[in-house]
């Protein structure tokens, strides 16, 4: 193994994990007073109280899985603090507060100065005050009909569009951290595009349209209406602190008759130092409808996260409904990601695509687990597989478990998957031609991950790219 | 246990006794079937096949005297194309077998037979590698250990087909049988082993058998096994393989026949540049269920793996392919494929296809490939526009399918065989066999 890839995968993660603690918490555990504590102190409507109370019942007959290929110590349920009120962080007076090494990460990812100053909290002058940028957003998407907003506000402005769609997708009695998120969420997104209505701007969680701080239990609800187009982003690219290790979300999207719903995510959560120690335990269920015509896109940068368990999922229940994926995972040090799709084929000529790209690096341990499951009435339904994995060291692990359940005849099913490594022969070359070997470990990872990549909205896809790098890399620039 | 649990295992106090060894295998065998049980669609590896429909019978232990006409065997098992050692309800049969061909440096017994003449040899592999905990029907195989085939391949070995027929026969309600065989290659041995698998009678039968296959360095095994049990039969096998440095093995299934068949192939590359090469074609019509699940696993470096199933599925069958390529820590230079194709004939028809990679090292090439699909539209379309009626244009396109891997057989008469055994399945099979 050459230095270079030895100092990558040995480097550290170097943004820390402080965050300031809001103190306002209720007591630890989990019960049903806490459950009716958590509604109540949200002021929320009988059927959002009934929703939670069914499924934490539910939960309690679940047992967590399993099967996943995925090592953790076993989670203390009752040591966790369900609800925290979101309390505002300290305001920093200017980014020379900002902590030097955070500092250097937005500059390597080329975030604008003013954004940087948000993300860490730094006090804002009038005219980029996140706050107005929001509104001017918020003004332009109501002028549109677009609702967008905290799950929170939507509950108490448009309970019928919540009770209607809560749960349509991915019900409470899922799997064990659904039903978990079900009964406790704490807050989240929520987006309904009118009929027809393309929406102008991408919907982001990034711009903080919403509210400040989701929590860990986060549940996001996207309804676009029939002909219309939405492109939501999640999280960003930025490193993110957080004191809470579980991690349990629910994304709910229903994309009706000829709707099409572009959904992004880059995660960076912490992942762990090298060790294994610490790091975030992201349990996240993804799912979307997709009526007659429809389309919904999942593409996700997975690089954070000691554990990642996650399927963004596609139920293509309507005719001529489209179904994507595309998803690059990174693991190094000793994350574990065990994350794929789940394209569920039920009408007519329904199709789906498939692209996954893993990356494992230092002991990571990075699997794809997928399922296409073409229904019995799916007639002339046809899914394309891809899943490459690099592989980046000899301690690291690559899996692939395609899950292809075939009940129609006439359905097309393509899988394809190939594992390979960063060969000696293709570091020589960039060398040669008098590329670092940083810089050459961070081509031929981009490369490799083009096609999922491109994907992405332009500017997050430039920092993407950075972040690949970053992930991987010690000094790269 | 349950009641179809129980019934599976009563039959083992009637055992003849034997050496402490295989005794003691029996207990280890019966202890682990009765902490595990049959499996249930709840555990990973059986999700797709449920066990349900062994309760409906309550398998007896078939009579291994019961009377078979030499003419009632070939008719299921065809012509011996050389060597053939018959074993009925998982006896040797000497007045079946004929030892006429034996390939020089082969030596094929019945493993009662070699328990006794040589059990030095027969101890230090029986068992080793088809291991009985978390394997219920390696486990219940074990614990009717006593009786099977013996095949010893000497360093001397230069090719040759040994061929070896287990026929289950009933006579007056369901049989359960497990023969168990054992193959040992010294360095340097060659040879050819093919498997059958039928039954007599018009009761159910529960065919459970055990493979152990262990080469030595350099050793080559060209190894078959074709199933072609009745429509109300039950087959269970498990391949166990070891490999030795460079040795290559080669393993072909043809699955056609029984209600529910279901194989475990387990090959452990731990010799440096070991090759396998594992390849099967099933068939299945009517409510019948196939399933293949494989385990190829490289633990030293420089191995090669090469997987290829195809399956074809009409009425309301179901095919099941679960090939698993495990590629441990150290096992560099490893470089492995597999592939799994599935034709659907009908709207009733289902596959399940878990095409799977395992990869603990960097050094490594390995990949996966698999498809679903209908026969080709515009194939069809075009040897119908010259004249072929649809249905033979199916059967043609359907051969053509499964030809290829009928075409992978090394053994001519075997192959032939073979070919006339899917064409028969087709419809327009007379003719396309006439045309080749």
């Amino acid at each position: 193994m050459s230095d270079v890839i030895r100092e990558l995968t040995e480097q550290k993660y170097k943004y820390g994990f402080v965050t300031d603690v809001a103190e306002d918490r209720i007591r630890k555990g989990l019960d049903e007073d806490i459950v009716r504590l958590i509604s109540s102190k949200k002021n929320e409507p009988a059927f959002l109280l009934d929703f939670r109370l069914k499924a934490f019942r539910h939960w309690l007959t679940l047992e967590e899985p399993t099967w996943a290929k995925v090592s953790y110590p076993r989670l203390d349920y009752q040591d966790i603090v369900y609800y925290s009120a979101p309390k505002p962080r300290k305001k920093l007076a200017s980014m020379d507060e900002v902590d030097p090494e955070l500092r250097e990460a937005f500059a390597k990812l080329g975030i604008p100065l003013e954004e940087q100053k948000r993300l860490s909290n730094v006090a804002v002058d009038a005219v980029f005050d996140s706050v107005s940028v929001a509104t001017t957003f918020k003004k332009k998407l109501a002028d549109m009909g677009v609702i967008f907003g905290s799950f929170s506000d939507a509950v108490k402005e448009h309970p019928e569009l919540v009770e209607r769609h809560l749960g349509s997708v991915v019900p409470y009695t899922d799997n064990y951290f659904a039903t978990l998120n079900s009964a406790v969420f704490s807050d989240g997104s929520f987006a309904y595009i009118p009929k027809g209505v393309r929406c102008p701007m991408e919907l982001s969680t990034y711009f903080r349209i919403n509210a400040a701080d989701t929590g860990q239990f986060e549940r996001t609800l996207i309804v676009a209406d029939e002909g219309s187009y939405v492109s939501y982003l999640e999280g960003c690219t930025a490193p993110q602190r957080d004191q809470n290790q579980l991690h349990a979300a629910v994304v709910e999207l229903v994309a009706l008759d000829g709707a099409e719903i572009k959904y992004s995510t880059v995660q960076n959560w912490y992942p762990g130092d090298a060790e294994g120690k610490g790091g975030i335990f992201n349990f996240v269920t993804k799912r979307g409808r997709a009526m007659r015509k429809s389309k919904i896109s999942w593409t996700q940068v997975e690089t954070g996260s000691a554990i990642t368990w996650k399927y963004p999922s596609c139920i293509l229940q309507g005719d001529d409904s489209v179904g994507e994926f595309y998803s690059v995972a990174l693991t190094n040090h000793r994350q574990q990601a065990d994350t794929g799709t789940k394209m569920i084929h039920i009408g007519k000529n329904t199709r789906s695509t498939i692209v996954s790209k893993g990356i494992s690096a230092g002991r990571g341990q990075n699997t794809y687990r997928g399922q296409v499951k073409i229904g019995k009435g799916a007639e002339g339904a046809r899914n394309h597989s891809q899943c490459d994995s690099l592989l980046i060291g000899d301690r690291c692990g690559a899996h692939t478990f395609p899950y292809i359940e075939a009940r129609n005849p006439t359905a097309q099913v393509e899988h394809e998957a190939t594992t390979s490594k960063i060969s000696e022969e293709q570091l020589f070359y960039c060398r040669q031609r008098g590329i670092s070997e940083e810089d050459a470990v961070s081509m031929i990872v981009n490369g490799f991950a083009r096609q999922v990549l491109k994907e992405l909205p332009m500017e997050f896809a430039v920092e993407a790219q950075k972040l690949l790098g970053m992930s991987l890399e010690g000094s790269v620039g | 246990m349950n009641a179809a649990e129980a019934s599976l295992v009563s039959a083992t106090g009637g055992l003849p006794p034997a050496p402490e060894f295989v005794a003691a295998a029996r207990r280890a065998g019966r202890d682990a079937f009765e902490r595990s049980g049959l499996p249930g669609t709840r555990q990973e590896d059986w999700r797709f096949t449920s066990l349900a429909p062994l309760a409906a019978h309550a398998f007896g232990h078939g009579d291994p005297a019961v009377p078979v006409l030499a003419g009632d065997l070939e008719r299921v098992a065809g012509k011996p194309f050389g060597a053939r050692l018959v074993f009925v309800n998982g006896r040797f049969r000497g007045e079946l077998s004929t030892a006429h061909g034996m390939p020089t440096g082969v030596h094929a017994s019945s493993l009662a037979h070699a328990i006794s003449a040589t059990p030095g040899l027969v101890e230090s592999r029986l068992g080793r590698t088809a291991m009985v905990d978390g394997r219920p029907f390696a486990a219940l195989n074990a614990a009717f250990l006593g009786d099977g085939a013996f095949v010893h391949v000497g360093a001397d070995a230069r090719g040759g087909v040994v061929e070896l027929v287990f026929a289950t026969a009933s006579t007056d309600g369901p049989v359960a049988c497990h023969p168990r065989v054992l193959v040992v290659a010294d360095p340097g041995g060659d040879a050819t082993l093919v498997e059958t698998y039928v039954a007599l009678g018009d009761h159910p039968v529960l065919t459970n058998a055990v493979t152990e296959v262990s080469l030595g360095a350099g050793a080559r095994l060209d190894h078959y096994q074709v199933q072609d049990q009745p429509a109300n039969a039950f087959h269970f096998a498990t391949l166990t393989v070891e490999q030795g440095t460079d040795a290559r093995l080669s393993t072909h299934s043809t699955a056609l026949g029984a209600a529910l068949s279901r194989s475990d192939v387990l090959a452990r590359l731990v010799g440096e540049g070991a090759e396998v090469h594992v390849a099967g074609l099933y068939m299945a019509d009517g409510k019948r269920l196939v399933d293949n699940h494989s385990v190829i696993e490289h633990v030293v470096p420089r191995g090669t793996s090469r997987e290829i199933f195809k399956g074809i599925l009409d009425g309301a069958a179901r095919g099941v392919f679960a090939g698993r390529i495990r590629v441990m820590a150290g096992a560099s230079k490893a470089d492995a494929h597999q592939h799994n194709s599935n034709l659907l004939l009908s709207r009733d028809a289902v596959v399940d296809a878990l095409p799977q990679l395992e990869i603990y090292t960097d050094d490594v090439k390995a990949g996966h490939g698999g498809t679903v699909g209908e026969l080709d539209r515009e194939a069809l379309f075009y040897l119908r526009s010259r004249g072929i009626p649809a249905p033979a244009a199916r059967g043609l396109l359907i051969y053509a399918f499964a030809r290829e891997m009928v075409d992978r057989v090394a053994v001519p008469a075997l192959r032939d065989r073979l070919g006339q055994q899917v064409a028969a399945r087709l419809a327009g099979g007379g003719a396309i066999l006439e045309a080749e």
